[in-house]
């Protein structure tokens, strides 16, 4: 009868081991979940400006949240935000260095036309014609020239501007984000901030 | 560069970044969220295949090992089937004891049964007792 009992007990304990794991990867995703959310459009407007295509920005964000979902949920949280931006920056690249070359590719294809070349989504070309306030009006044309301005930085120096700036990582972030030394972080950083100060500076003024 | 100037103008940078995550479309909106829910579910589904898949090699192996017994084992199978053979005649020889039945003809001739338990025991034939004569 004591054995029945000991056995018992052992059982509850394994039910309860069992229910608390379930509860613990259940409030993982939920953390997961509510990391991914805060961050989704952040991470979608820097792959789209770095791309400049909607559908490939979209691809590129989901692609970084599969992975982060799948190898590095059980990281803790706290390192969650570089590895995902890290992921995503490496999504832009690769998407960047397919494009170009694509476009090396058809530029030696006989008989290859601009409009069999990736052309950005046409949709994203028309210009939008609702009425904005003048103020709305303003920060978006001030918005197009900072992107202009953006694009136009060496690939390093515009991730560690975005990074730094816009998502406001420190350096040991930016750095763990983008896979090198804080030392070329604070470098890249501050070469985008004086190109970019540069180019638009009489613009904003 | 006038330095105290670039605080200035990195907040505005970063004021119209926020301003513009702000003023994304809800089709932009909704496509993310869909792809979040996708991933986190595709993510969850993986998980549990490559928990699965982590226990393949234990359980091929489990699997060799139970055929490998069932091998070895059927090296001698003559053996298991005579000693299958043995504890059935027991359990035969249990029913007949235990039979009331049975136990009632033994008292008609008890020599001739004990000429046939001496005989399998010896394993040669006595000879067979002679008949008791009337008178």
């Amino acid at each position: 009868m004591s054995g029945f009992a000991t056995l018992s007990c052992s059982w509850a304990d394994l039910d309860g081991g069992s229910a608390a794991v379930k509860d613990s990867t259940l409030q993982n995703t939920r953390e997961l979940e509510q990391f991914l959310a805060s961050v989704e459009r952040r991470a979608f407007r820097m792959a789209q400006m770095a791309l400049r295509n909607t559908d490939d920005a979209l691809d590129v964000v989901q692609e970084a949240m599969l992975k982060l979902a799948r190898n590095y949920a059980s990281r803790p949280s706290a390192e969650w935000r570089p590895l995902f931006f890290r992921i995503v920056q490496n999504g832009i690249r690769d998407l960047q260095r397919r494009s170009m070359v694509r476009r090396r590719l058809l530029a030696w294809w006989p008989g290859a036309s601009r409009d069999e070349q990736e052309v950005e989504n046409p949709i994203d070309l028309v210009p939008d014609t609702a009425p904005l306030p003048a103020d709305a009006l303003m920060q978006r044309q001030a918005m197009q020239k900072l992107e202009v301005a953006l694009r136009e930085l060496p690939a390093r120096q515009r991730e560690a501007f975005m990074l730094r700036n816009f998502e406001g990582m420190d350096v040991a972030e930016t750095a763990s984000a983008m896979g090198c030394t804080q030392g070329s972080v604070k470098t890249h950083y501050s070469r985008a901030v004086h190109t970019l100060r540069e180019r638009l500076g009489e613009v904003w003024a | 560069m006038n330095v105290e100037q670039q605080p200035d103008f990195e907040r505005r940078c970063r004021e119209l970044y926020a301003g513009s995550v702000d003023s994304l479309d809800m089709r932009i909106r909704s496509r993310l969220t869909q792809a979040r829910h996708a991933a986190l579910a595709q993510a969850q589904d993986g998980g549990a295949r490559s928990t699965w898949m982590k226990w393949t090699p234990v359980y091929g192996a489990a699997a060799a090992l139970v055929l490998g017994v069932a091998l070895w084992q059927g090296h001698a199978p003559s053996d298991r089937f005579a000693a299958m053979a043995d504890s059935r005649n027991g359990i035969e020889d249990l029913e007949l004891v235990a039979s009331n039945e049975q136990l009632e003809f033994l008292q008609d001739d008890p020599e001739f049964y004990d000429w046939i338990a001496a005989d399998a025991g010896n394993g040669a034939a006595p000879a067979l007792p002679a008949p008791e004569t009337a008178g």
